[in-house]
């Protein structure tokens, strides 16, 4: 693989640094180089941390390769892009070849008071042991330029900057207009303490007062708790919850002052606000990277600038013109072929220390582990996200349930281990036993990615994990528990990335798995056949040899494993002899039924995985409320009555029917009411009744592709080939 | 070491074992203590084709009916109606599958563990086979070292 451009970097950064580095990947394309990139874990964020949705997003945008995790690239430039990754923990596996390599310093290496943020002695060693290149720097700024050189670390710096560029095209400029009332002056930053001054200062440089409103998105909350009352002029915002153009657009004034500790490297927040045309406030220092385009003043001094600027209609106007020329003319996208080739250089000879280049054609193994569970919920999950993945991996099933043929039988190679449940064995034994057949299967088949789908990993499985090391896992964990479960909670630590299928009724979810909610990626819900892929009515009724003008109910009340059906079933049948135009067919896992008997001519069985694509056979449906068939029935437009199996240890199937029902999107009724049942079930057999439910469910499009947004994040973080079709140049 | 039962003299030489084998499976960790104290049976029906059991297997079933513990090692399809019945099972990939899957690994490394594997966790006091043995069934595979799409 050849690339111009190699950016070692960690996509969950959530401010100016991954800012920095959308708009060198932006950049790059417009530049008509290709950038390649090796995803990687600073030691700064928690390891499950979700990545920077906006760099995902230009990631794909900019079909910027992600480099598979078993090949060797080779680029002109390789780029560390942050400090923090110059550090023990951090390797490349399959390493990569450069003609040159560079860490790019996107902080000073201490703050104000000295206090050391890296232990900038050992970073010769770790870039000459861990990346097999020279120590060499690239500041970002003269302010990080000054620190390093401090450090005695001049015989490491290039001579230019990696400076930080911006598409001016996202921050349309603001029209300066007169101000009628309070000026608006505002401020963002990540919700860090270290980007507010003391109280005291704050107070200095964002004032009481009727003639200033100070709006401030991302502040932390330690920060505010300092207040017993806060300013009536400041308005809070949490972090990232506007656009950050939209924000700037709605100031007058930008004005940044931070804590007397922090040196702020660069100022990207001042650098957006500048392409918006504001003025900009900030503290002297920063003159060295934004020259004339600021006002520069200490804190005190800076309400006496927002009322110049308030009263002086031409002055704001010539700082914003200025504002803007100075962001065009210095950090607009064209600036990046100069910084591309101010560092670029002549390519390298072979050199002897160059390991031999690693080259397989293999396809990386993804082992998609499955819990037991009762019904089939998780083996479909991960069979849809199996089928995402697509053929550039080789999907291995190891699962504990006891259906795995279904996975089998779609052409994947299956593996089976039993469960302590059945064996009525002690947990503890059983995890033994698993720890041991895990850790045979990890170094077997060499996963580059392990996929969990369950409630509670199994610490005979995390053990088999982390004594294992090399492979990249991910938690895909449906919501909407019913209770809290730390000991759950508490192993998420044995994952790189924790994923929720997304759930319709997420308003009912009392959000017991979100209790680290920065480490829980959310997609749209998961589906393994997409309402476009669903059979047509004849179609589906030939296919499952079903009569074609009788009416049909599609009966799925679960395992009954857990939970008894027996009223629902019983009621069920009495709706049956009382209308003998309606025959019922009972569908059934492989997992739940041997034979292939009709159990009365008007009560039919069929034996089926997956359903799915046959869903439009039906007139209707009376079924549980597990996670796969509500979204399913849902998504196909099925008039379905969900009878929630209550058993307290499965997901809260009670909130799905509720909410379902509210919405208009099914009936509803509990299983132990026979009078609510029986109504349910009448209403079933009007029409009308069924077209309402059916248009209801129909209004609810575009949210079907949870499975694919899975395999889109985890191509990018899991480094897995064939992410994205590259756009042509 | 494996003895293959016969239809003749299952009581007989099971009332001996459970005497000689009686709580003495110590690695015999896929089973509880009590049945620990029984006596376990573990099937090889690896090259079971049909959707259901097997009249061989079914036989097999209805001979080692006194057991306590039955393990039928076989594709997962019959899993079902094993469970109906009451037994267990384990599976081990096809060959077939093996090949399909274009996962290339140290297969034979594998399956020897594997196989080793389930006999230890299980401790069978008799082992039956319905089709080819294991080792028989996987012999393209086990006898493959140089074979560069299995090894």
């Amino acid at each position: 693989m050849e690339l111009d451009v190699l950016y070692l970097a960690d996509l969950r950064f959530p401010g100016g640094t991954a800012t920095s580095l959308r708009y060198d990947l932006r950049a790059c394309r417009l530049a008509g180089l290709r950038a390649g990139i090796v995803p990687l874990s600073s030691p700064l964020f928690p390891r499950s941390l979700v990545p920077n949705s906006a760099l995902l997003a230009e990631i794909q945008a900019t079909g910027t390769v992600i480099v598979p995790q078993n090949e060797r690239p080779r680029a002109r430039v390789a780029l560390l892009y942050h400090p923090s990754l110059l550090d023990r923990t951090v390797h490349v596996h399959a390493g990569f070849d450069a003609d040159v390599f560079y860490v790019v310093v996107h902080q000073p290496t201490r703050d104000r008071r000295g206090r050391s943020y890296y232990r900038t002695g050992t970073w010769a060693g770790l870039a000459a042991d861990w990346f097999a290149q020279d120590l060499r720097l690239l500041p970002v700024s003269d302010v990080v330029r000054r620190d390093l050189a401090r450090q005695d670390l001049s015989h490491a710096l290039h001579p230019c900057n990696w400076t930080n560029l911006i598409d001016p095209a996202d921050f349309p400029q603001k029209r300066t207009g007169e101000v009628k009332g309070p000026v608006t002056i505002g401020r963002h930053s990540r919700p860090s303490r270290d980007k507010f001054p003391s109280p005291q200062v704050t107070l200095a440089c964002y004032p009481r007062g009727p003639d200033f409103n100070h709006l401030m998105m991302g502040v932390p909350q330690d920060f505010l708790d300092e207040f017993e009352t806060l300013p009536s002029n400041w308005q809070i915002y949490p972090f990232s919850s506007w656009p950050v153009s939209e924000f700037l657009r709605s100031l007058d004034i930008y004005s940044y002052f931070h804590s007397d500790t922090w040196i702020e490297a660069f100022g990207y927040n001042v650098l957006e606000a500048l392409a918006t045309g504001l003025p900009c406030v900030v503290p002297h220092y920063m003159n060295e990277t934004f020259s004339d385009a600021c006002f520069y003043a200490d804190p005190e001094e800076a309400p006496q600038l927002y009322d110049r600027l308030r009263s002086d209609r031409a002055l704001r106007e010539e700082a914003s013109s200025r504002a803007r020329d100075h962001v065009v003319s210095r950090f607009a996208l064209d600036q990046f072929a100069r910084k591309f080739e101010n560092v670029a250089e002549a390519p390298r000879v072979s050199s002897p220390a160059s390991p031999v280049k690693r080259e397989t054609s293999e396809k990386p193994v993804v082992l998609s582990v499955t819990s037991n569970g009762i019904g089939l919920g998780h083996l479909t999950r991960q069979i849809a996200i199996a089928e995402a993945l697509g053929p550039a991996v080789n999907v291995v099933f190891f699962s504990l349930s006891e259906a795995i043929e279904v996975a089998r039988s779609m052409g994947y190679l299956a593996e089976f281990r039993p469960f302590h449940r059945r064996l009525q064995l002690d947990v503890e034994e059983w995890n033994g036993f698993f720890f041991q057949e895990m850790r045979e299967a990890l170094s077997h088949y060499r996963p580059a990615l392990v996929l969990f789908d369950g409630n509670m990993p199994y610490s005979g499985f995390t053990d088999a994990l982390d004594s294992y090391g090399k492979s990249y896992c991910a938690w895909i964990r449906r919501g909407l528990w019913r209770t809290p479960q730390p000991e759950s909670i508490a192993r998420e630590g044995a994952f790189d990335v924790i994923i929720e299928p997304g759930e319709l009724c997420e308003a009912l979810d009392l959000g017991y798995s979100s209790v680290n909610p920065d480490n829980v990626a959310r997609v749209n819900p998961v589906l393994m056949t997409q309402p476009h892929q669903l059979l047509d009515k004849t179609a589906a009724r030939r296919a499952l040899e079903l009569p074609e003008n009788a009416t049909l109910c599609l009966v799925q009340l679960g395992a009954e494993a857990n939970f008894d059906m027996s009223l629902p079933r019983e009621l069920l049948f009495d709706f049956l002899d009382r209308h003998p135009e309606v025959i019922a067919v009972d569908v059934r896992s492989p997992l739940h039924a041997t034979g292939h008997a009709d159990i009365h001519e008007r009560f039919l069985l069929r034996r089926l995985f997956p359903l799915g694509r046959y869903l439009k056979a039906f007139d209707f449906a009376v079924c549980a409320a597990g996670y796969n068939t509500f979204h399913e029935n849902i998504a196909a437009a099925l008039p379905t009555l969900f009878i929630p199996n209550s058993n307290p240890e499965t997901d809260d199937q009670d909130a799905r029917a509720l909410h379902g029902a509210r919405a208009g999107w099914n009936l509803a009724s509990t299983a132990d009411d026979p009078y609510e049942i029986e109504t349910q079930l009448r209403k079933l057999l009007d029409p009308e009744v069924r077209q309402t439910l059916s248009l209801a469910c129909g209004r609810k499009t575009g949210c079907w592709d949870g499975a694919s947004q899975i395999a889109r994040q985890l191509r990018i973080q899991a480094r897995l080939p064939d992410s994205f079709q590259v756009p042509e140049r | 070491m494996r003895r293959h039962l016969q239809t003749i003299g299952l009581r007989y030489a099971l009332r001996g074992l459970r005497v000689l084998r009686r709580a003495d499976k110590p690695d015999a960790v896929l089973l509880t203590s009590q049945r620990k104290r029984g006596s376990v049976a573990l099937i090889w029906a690896l090259d079971e084709t049909a959707e259901h059991l097997s009249a061989e297997l079914s036989k097999k079933l209805a001979h080692l009916s006194g057991f306590e513990t039955v393990v039928v090692v076989c594709p997962p399809r019959l899993f079902t109606a094993l469970r109906s019945e009451g037994h267990f099972f384990e599976t081990l990939p096809a060959p077939d599958d093996i090949r399909r899957s274009g996962v290339s690994s140290s297969w034979e490394l594998y399956l020897r563990r594997r196989i080793a594997r389930i006999r230890k966790n299980w401790g069978p006091d008799f082992e039956a086979v319905v089709g080819p043995e294991p080792e028989v069934y996987y012999e393209s595979i086990l006898n493959a070292h140089e074979d560069r799409d299995l090894s």
